[in-house]
């Protein structure tokens, strides 16, 4: 029960802060490139990486791990505004930034899951 | 207002991936194939919610149902650090599987749902 509500209250928290970020940085730039989107997903890949490696190090409990990572990150970051802007980049005729916005916030985001992971694992490299 | 409506939205889209999540455990299946099934139906949802032109017509529900609901449902953060451990673990193939799937069928469907609600 503890852990549903921390995953519905940093769920929320979430939400409100992609919202506020969209908001405040051009849903797309004069160029058409989803800004807000594009950072959200990385920095929030990053940060997720940071926070499953500090959970597993200091053996965080459930209501932190997965209302800070299921519940915030997971809200804050997303996937379908993701598949429709790059649809949508498509259909404006703009192909290739299509393809680069796709391909980009994948390997940025995986790249910035990994490098996260690495950083607070706590383990160099070729030991872990 | 709009804030609150995101705020519910997102709450209920966490608690739904959430749930989803202890489903696929409960289950026995990896925890990807919730992600994947997760994001696949949150695109084609957002597509044809995009192709009723909802953020013009019904700002509060899209503020709730877009970018609350599925903002919130849809997640690409573990999708990264799932690719990063597969990676990292050295299943390309596995990687590679999961990853052609999410973006195929979450293109797709985004695409699908946008042009059949024109």
């Amino acid at each position: 029960m503890k852990v549903w509500a921390a995953v519905v209250i940093f769920g929320a928290l979430g939400a409100i802060s992609r919202y506020g970020i969209s908001v405040w940085m051009p849903q797309s730039g004069s160029d058409g490139w989803p800004w807000a989107t594009f950072v959200i997903n990385v920095l929030g890949s990053l940060a997720l990486g940071i926070i499953l490696a500090l959970a597993a190090r200091y053996k965080l409990g459930a209501v932190w791990r997965e209302g800070i990572g299921t519940g915030f990150l997971g809200a804050f970051t997303t996937f379908s505004a993701y598949s429709v802007e790059t649809v949508r980049l498509v259909q404006a005729g703009n192909a290739s930034f299509a393809v680069a916005y796709a391909a980009s916030s994948i390997i940025l985001g995986v790249g910035a899951a990994l490098a996260g992971t690495v950083a607070a694992s706590g383990t160099r490299s070729g030991q872990g | 207002m709009m804030m609150l409506m995101v705020a519910l939205g997102g709450a209920l889209g966490a608690s739904a991936r959430y749930g989803i999540g202890l489903y696929m455990a409960h289950i026995g299946r990896k925890p990807y194939w919730g992600t994947l099934f997760i994001n696949a139906v949150g695109a084609l949802l957002l597509g044809m919610i995009a192709g009723w032109g909802w953020n013009d017509r019904y700002s509060a529900l899209y503020h709730f149902a877009g970018i609350g609901f599925l903002g919130g449902f849809t997640t690409f953060s573990t999708l990264s650090v799932q690719l990063a451990g597969m990676l990292s673990q050295r299943k390309y193939g596995e990687g590679l599987l999961y990853l052609a799937l999410t973006l195929g069928l979450g293109l797709a469907l985004a695409s699908i749902g946008y042009i059949m609600t024109q």
